[in-house]
């Protein structure tokens, strides 16, 4: 018999690994990582062996740190600008190669704005883009709820701005 | 004291917040205020267009979500055994949805074919079949509303509720969904049974269809007997499984 607590985080798992995967992948620009740490998260909660009072933002403050740890251990950065080779495989597509092209373009364009955003502003926009409410956001964040929305419409300034200057569009 | 149309113009971070379905307590004077104002209902459609903007730039970035993704080697014996809960879960929304995609006649072929050609003919809140929790649709509000889904399932639940939002939203948990927009209706092709589906309609809705499979499974106010919650007036639940019921 299935135990309550294992069933309780396989739905936990079912209804936040999209969007736990989908902020991690966005913010290091590396899907396997995205995967590893979005999974040792979960583990971390069945480990707890109780449901936290906010599981998306447990989920979300436990990869973050997992992201932080990772990074002081290997020496390793967070690739949100570098990586363009994990970037190949979604030009690939029937598009051809001159659109495959445009969109690899783009696709650097929206990191390198991303990258001028201050670390929480960026986490902000990245995380309310993922599907999380504003009060997940402010759990996970140690924030204000009623900030959120403040630094949510800053944050979407600063990088229209910066996107539209690396597109050559008037600002 | 001033009537709600009469009050202060909300900043721009409070009409991003309606429009993300954050309402502020302050959310129905807010609503009655934006029925009257212009300039504020001007700013919203910006609003509105700007963060559709950035969303659409960071979907650029995303990579599928791994169905089967590797765990990593465990310490212990309960993690092995939730492993293999959450293997077998994702395994079997995995097979599924590549079934799916690989039959040219299945909506989800069609629909990710249309999303490699760039042209997706659906108003989509991700361009990944297998994203969930995210909203992205906004449809005109209109006296009367329909929502209907292509397909019934035995577990799938529509949550519907009232928001002082003038934008629908729509958001599913667990499933493979695409959906189309009309004026005042909302197609959502239900490919793999979802836990739940909740939908958010503006509170200028006066009327609201759900339909099944092409039945009517629930239309507010008629069922509002239905609450998910008794003491919530602003949300019903509607089964997917439609056993009886009539096309409207």
């Amino acid at each position: 018999m299935t135990d309550p607590f294992e069933h309780e985080v396989a739905r936990c798992f079912q209804r936040q690994f999209p969007a736990l995967f989908r902020y991690l992948d966005r913010a290091l620009g590396d899907p396997e990582l995205a995967s590893d740490i979005a999974q040792e998260s979960f583990v971390r909660l069945f480990e707890r062996g109780a449901m936290p009072d906010e599981p998306a933002s447990w989920l979300i403050t436990v990869a973050r740190n997992l992201v932080r740890d990772g990074a002081r251990k290997a020496g390793r950065r967070l690739r949100l600008l570098e990586q363009a080779g994990r970037d190949e495989e979604l030009g690939a597509d029937e598009a051809g190669p001159a659109a495959a092209l445009e969109q690899q373009e783009a696709r650097e364009r929206v990191r390198a704005a991303l990258a001028q955003l201050p670390p929480r502003d960026r986490d902000i926009l990245l995380l309310r883009h993922s599907g999380y409410s504003y009060r997940e956001i402010s759990v996970a964040l140690e924030l204000a709820e009623a900030s959120v929305g403040t630094i949510l419409l800053r944050a979407g300034v600063q990088f229209r701005s910066t996107y539209a200057a690396l597109n050559g569009e008037p600002d | 004291m001033a009537s709600p149309t009469e009050m202060v113009h909300p900043d721009d971070a409070t009409l991003l917040a309606m429009i993300h379905g954050e309402a502020p307590h302050s959310a129905a004077a807010l609503q009655a205020h934006l029925g009257t104002c212009a300039d504020c209902t001007s700013r919203m459609d910006q609003l509105l267009r700007e963060d559709s903007a950035i969303a659409a730039q960071l979907r650029l970035l995303d990579h599928p979500v791994p169905a089967t993704a590797p765990m990593p080697p465990r310490r212990h014996r309960r993690a092995g055994r939730f492993r293999r809960v959450v293997l077998a879960t994702a395994s079997a929304a995995a097979v599924t949805a590549a079934m799916l995609a690989a039959l040219p006649a299945s909506p989800l072929h069609r629909w990710l074919t249309r999303l490699g050609k760039g042209t997706p003919s659906v108003a989509l809140g991700s361009t990944d079949a297998a994203s969930t929790l995210t909203s992205g649709i906004a449809v005109a509000p209109s006296p009367i509303m329909l929502v209907r889904f292509v397909r019934e399932h035995a577990t799938g639940v529509v949550e519907i509720s009232r928001t002082t939002s003038p934008l629908l939203t729509f958001r599913s948990r667990g499933g493979v969904t695409a959906y189309t927009v009309t004026d005042a209706q909302v197609a959502i092709d239900n490919q793999v049974a979802a836990e739940t589906y909740l939908i958010e309609v503006p509170t200028m809705v006066r009327e609201l269809k759900v339909l099944v499979d092409g039945r009517l499974a629930a239309q507010w106010p008629a069922d509002s007997a239905r609450l998910s919650d008794p003491s919530d007036s602003s949300r019903f639940r509607v089964d997917l499984r439609v056993r009886q019921g009539r096309v409207p």
